[in-house]
C-alpha cells in the first residue's frame, strides 16, 4: 500500500519556471551567436 | 497551540491508496487527451509562427547561411514559440488525462510533443513548416519529388543545411523540455525540484525508524 499527499503547487514556482526558461534559453543562444 | 494560531486550519490531502503489485507498475497512457496535446501544441505553434512573421521577426523563405542572420527578435518568437505551444501542448494533455501526479502528467506532455513530431514533419514535407517560424523551417529537407539542380548550384548549399538543422533541432528539444513542463504544471505538484513526496517514505524504514 503506497501513500501519496499532493500540495498545491506554488505560482512562484510556475513564473519561475515558464518565465526564467525561455527566457535563459533566449539570453544563451544570443551569447553564443545566434540572433546577433 | 498559542493564542496567535488561527482559529480554522485547513489541511487538503489527497490521499491515494494503490496496491501493490507488478500490476500497478503500468502507466496509463490516455490517447485522446494526448492528441489534443499534440494539435493544441501546433495551434499554439502556428499561432507564434504567424505573429512572428506579420511582426516581420521570422522572414519567410531567407536561408541562413550565418547563425547570427537570425534577427534577435526571429529568436526570441523561435524561443518562446516552439516552449509555450508545448507548455500548452502539455497542459491540455495533463489535464484533460488528470493526473495528480507529476511523473504521468510530465509522461502525458512528452508523449503529446512525441506525436507532434511526425505531424510536423508531415507539415514540413507539404511546404507548411515557416510557418511556426524560421527554426522549424529545418525540418523540411529537398522533396523527393523535387529536383536537386538547384541545391548542388548553391554553395552554401551544405553549410545551409547544417544551421537549419541545429534551428529544428533546437526547436524540437525546446519543444520537448516544454512540453515536460506543461505536463508538470497541470499535475498541480508543486515545481520544485528539491520537493519530495510522501511516496518515497516506505512503510518498512518508517517501522524501523520507530523501533
Amino acid at each position: 500500500m503506497e501513500l501519496f499527499i499532493i500540495e498545491g503547487g506554488s505560482m512562484a514556482y510556475v513564473i519561475m519556471w515558464l518565465l526564467g526558461l525561455p527566457l535563459s534559453l533566449i539570453v544563451l543562444l544570443w551569447l553564443v551567436g545566434i540572433g546577433r | 497551540m498559542g493564542s496567535s494560531a488561527p482559529d480554522v486550519y485547513v489541511e487538503e490531502h489527497n490521499v491515494i491508496i494503490a496496491p501493490g503489485g507488478t500490476a500497478t507498475r503500468a502507466w496509463p497512457v490516455y490517447w485522446s487527451a494526448i492528441w489534443i496535446g499534440a494539435l493544441s501544441a501546433l495551434a499554439v505553434g502556428l499561432i507564434f509562427g504567424f505573429i512572428g512573421t506579420a511582426l516581420g521577426a521570422h522572414q519567410v523563405g531567407k536561408k541562413i547561411v550565418h547563425l547570427h542572420d537570425l534577427s534577435f527578435w526571429g529568436l526570441v518568437f523561435s524561443v518562446a514559440g516552439a516552449f509555450f505551444s508545448f507548455v500548452v501542448g502539455g497542459w491540455v494533455a495533463s489535464s484533460i488525462a488528470g493526473f495528480r501526479r507529476a511523473e504521468d502528467a510530465a509522461l502525458h506532455g512528452a508523449i503529446a510533443w512525441l506525436v507532434a513530431q511526425p505531424m510536423f514533419l508531415v507539415l514540413a514535407a507539404f511546404g507548411a513548416a515557416s510557418f511556426f517560424g524560421t527554426w522549424y523551417s529545418g525540418l523540411a529537407g529537398t522533396p523527393v519529388w523535387a529536383s536537386s539542380s538547384s541545391m548542388t548550384a548553391d554553395p552554401n548549399a551544405a553549410i545551409i543545411a547544417r544551421n537549419s538543422a541545429i534551428g529544428a533541432v533546437t526547436a524540437m528539444l525546446i519543444g520537448l523540455v516544454g512540453s515536460c513542463i506543461g505536463g508538470w504544471l497541470a499535475s498541480g505538484e508543486p515545481m520544485s525540484l528539491t520537493y519530495r513526496r510522501a511516496k518515497q517514505e516506505r512503510p518498512e524504514r518508517v517501522r524501523a525508524r520507530a523501533a
